[in-house]
């Protein structure tokens, strides 16, 4: 039989994958944030 | 790579705005991290690990990838060349810069306000659906354990929008004459359902832990 301690870490680790799962899919379902502009920033066309 | 440091640490700054939790490096934030490091003297490098850090923690790939090749554009090929190009450097008129400030400061505003309100979505739909922190436990014969409480980590928004114009108008914009820039691949908009969905699963797959 699994002691208290053992399910403690068994059950932190679920936990902690399910919060690394939620971290990807909210990263990736939120918008774009500064990343696109950043990079239009470093790749302008100059007119002058 | 005095522009390539002073963007850097203007990233940092950037990043270290939001208040997140410290999370271990991924194989390719740990290798931009040694990258950058590589750039740096032995007394900077102390100074800079700790932010960078941080603020790579943050980064996707892409905007990692983004940084660094920011960092091979930049690099000079011999120090005879970089003496050259800060011998003679190109100013913009302040007409240019008006120019050029009028398109991304209206597309950072934009970026901010899209992020800052999807992170109040994510942080109110977290605290209605999980658990709060010290309220979930699994409890046995003579045992009780508190399981971690439920949290994510994403790019938040900075703390202003003004913050992000200023550092990024003064580090990522170019100050050297009058640009084009286009921003069509700005995204401001996400699906609520579709978050809200992440959100129920995982705090339902959460609270059937033990």
């Amino acid at each position: 039989m699994e002691s208290g301690y053992e399910l403690e870490q068994a059950a932190n680790a679920k936990a902690f994958a399910l919060m690394s799962d939620l971290s990807d899919r909210l990263q990736s379902l939120g918008p774009a944030g500064n990343a696109p502009i950043l990079s239009a920033l470093l790749n302008g066309t100059r007119v002058d | 790579m005095q522009k390539t440091l002073s963007r850097l640490v203007a990233a940092a700054l950037l990043a270290a705005a939001p208040l997140l939790p410290a999370a271990e490096l991924k194989p390719y934030q740990q290798s931009a991290l040694e990258q950058i490091l590589a750039t740096m003297d032995e007394e900077t490098k102390v100074f800079a690990r700790p932010q960078l850090e941080e603020m790579l923690a943050m980064l996707g790939e892409a905007e990692v990838e983004m940084m660094l090749a920011a960092m091979v554009e930049e690099a000079p090929d011999n120090p005879a060349e970089e003496e050259m190009v800060e011998a003679a450097p190109e100013t913009a008129t302040p007409e240019d810069l008006d120019f050029n400030r009028a398109q991304f400061e209206p597309a950072l505003r934009d970026a901010w306000t899209a992020s800052h309100a999807f992170d109040t979505f994510v942080d109110q739909a977290i605290a209605a659906k999980c658990p709060a922190p010290d309220e979930f436990a699994v409890f046995g014969a003579g045992w009780r354990y508190d399981v971690a409480p439920m949290q994510a980590t994403w790019t938040r928004a900075s703390n202003s929008a003004e913050l992000d114009v200023q550092v990024i108008g003064s580090s990522y914009a170019p100050q050297d004459g009058r640009y084009r820039f286009d921003f069509s691949g700005a995204r401001n908009d996400f699906d609520r359902n579709a978050v809200e969905k992440a959100i129920d699963d995982a705090c339902s797959a959460y609270r059937k832990i033990g």
